[in-house]
């Protein structure tokens, strides 16, 4: 099929996954290339469907600020970026497995089939709900620390974060200062998204008929992807292998040398920024 | 293969191109305003730099004119020379030098013949007074006038004995 052809398939496709009118949607797609289906080849495209109005709402703030975004993308097409521009370094050439970005209010998670997309889907867990969990368990907290007090649920997340990672007194799963937080809180976000996890791997590898994928790796990023104690609890969880994908690596040398800690937060960011690089 | 995906609103799109011009208007208006900014400070300057410039040269001029007022003085009776001399040679286009003629015509007389008078007007109409000791000389002076090159038509008009061996004449002529 020719790509005018493919975008007239395309639109065709969509119309049957709108609930609103096709045109409250911004529509775009990615050729994954050309696959074997029941003795046929046939084009394996990702379709992409956004609403028209939360597109609007995200390019709002950048355009009353004076600028004018080029790109919208969403998350995973960033990840897949940044896992080529690490291979093979840092990352497994043809990588086959899961990169788990975990967001403010959700989580991204891709797998990838031979470095290539393979299947995403937005996981409802992100950091806030751990932020949320810690402050509605954090019984004295905000009391005995007058210097930086816990005001509410609300208080700037990044500020929180940094004080956490300054005095790396979060261990999750793990004994807490002074018994300060209720560690069974936060335990349960965390569980319910390795429950997500799981869930959506077993519908990537069972719904999807992927069963000859073998995913035994996990990339992690995200904003709190470096907490102590995240990469050990999701091993065990799902029973694969876990590690950090640190964009910023990049600019450290064989030895580790130089290496920049927390840049797995810039994930999608530095994917971003890579789009228009050759890999 | 398309290989990349990009959500950005096809009105967004639209608008960034617009913002080019935009902003290119708004280059062009912050360039028109320097420069309108710049002519005003700098053109008066300028303007005094160029009057004091033409003020010099003045200056240098008249110090020259000083200096060569001689040559000028000079240069200034040449030149009326110069235009008399034009105005002479002009006037003497414009007349017939007949003295030449005159001399010729007397000596034609050989002697035996004397001219009293000769008048020649602005038509060239030649007017012969004169007295021969006889009419056969007076005859002999006309034919030999009539073989000068520049008359024609000589031919007496009068002639009339005064005394014994004295006849006057008078004749016509053309000068060509």
């Amino acid at each position: 099929m020719s790509q005018k052809e493919i975008e007239g398939a395309i639109r065709f496709e969509a119309e049957k996954f709108a609930a609103a009118p096709l045109e409250s949607y911004i529509v775009d797609y990615v050729s994954l290339g050309q696959k074997e289906v029941e003795g046929q080849k046939a084009n394996e495209v990702v379709l992409v469907m956004v609403n028209r109005r939360m597109v609007e709402d995200y390019l709002k703030p950048f355009t009353y600020a004076g600028y004018r975004p080029q790109v919208v993308e969403i998350a995973p097409f960033p990840l897949e970026r940044l896992v080529k521009q690490m291979s093979p370094h840092y990352v497994e050439q043809n990588f086959t497995g899961v990169i788990l970005n975990i967001g403010a209010e959700n989580s991204t998670l891709l797998v990838l089939e031979n470095g290539r997309y393979g299947f995403s889907r937005n996981l409802n867990v992100g950091s806030r709900h751990f932020w949320k969990a810690l402050t509605d368990s954090r019984g004295g907290f905000g009391e005995e620390d007058e210097e930086e007090p816990w005001e509410s649920e609300y208080t700037p997340f990044f500020a929180d974060m940094k004080t956490f990672f300054e005095k790396k007194e979060f261990q999750l799963g793990m004994e807490y200062r002074d018994g300060v937080f209720d560690p069974e809180a936060v335990q349960e976000v965390a569980l319910d998204l390795s429950f997500q996890l799981r869930r959506s791997l077993d519908y990537y590898l069972y719904k999807m008929q992927r069963e000859d994928v073998d995913l035994q790796k996990v990339y992690l990023c995200g904003e709190i992807a470096g907490i102590k104690g995240m990469e050990d609890f999701l091993a065990e969880e799902l029973s694969m292998e876990v590690k950090l994908l640190n964009p910023l690596y990049l600019f450290a040398d064989q030895q580790g040398e130089g290496k920049i800690e927390n840049g797995e937060i810039l994930a999608v960011a530095t994917g971003l920024a890579y789009r228009g690089w050759k890999a | 293969m398309k290989s990349e995906i990009n959500l950005i609103t096809p009105e967004f799109k639209e608008a960034s191109q617009i913002s080019w011009p935009r902003t290119v208007g708004m280059i062009a208006a912050v360039v028109l305003i320097v420069s309108i900014v710049g002519v005003a400070i700098f053109l008066p300057s300028r303007i005094y730099s160029v009057e004091s410039d033409v003020e010099t040269l003045e200056e240098r001029i008249e110090d020259k004119q000083k200096a060569y007022r001689e040559y000028y003085e000079i240069k200034d009776k040449i030149e009326v020379i110069e235009h008399r001399y034009n105005v002479g040679q002009q006037l003497k286009a414009l007349q017939t030098p007949f003295s030449d003629y005159l001399g010729t015509m007397k000596g034609v007389s050989n002697g035996e013949v004397t001219i009293l008078h000769i008048d020649i007007d602005e038509d060239k109409e030649v007017e012969i007074e004169g007295r021969g000791t006889s009419l056969q000389n007076i005859a002999l002076y006309l034919r030999d006038m009539d073989d000068l090159e520049f008359l024609s038509l000589v031919y007496h008009s009068y002639m009339e004995m005064e005394e014994e061996d004295a006849f006057e004449f008078e004749a016509t002529a053309r000068m060509d």
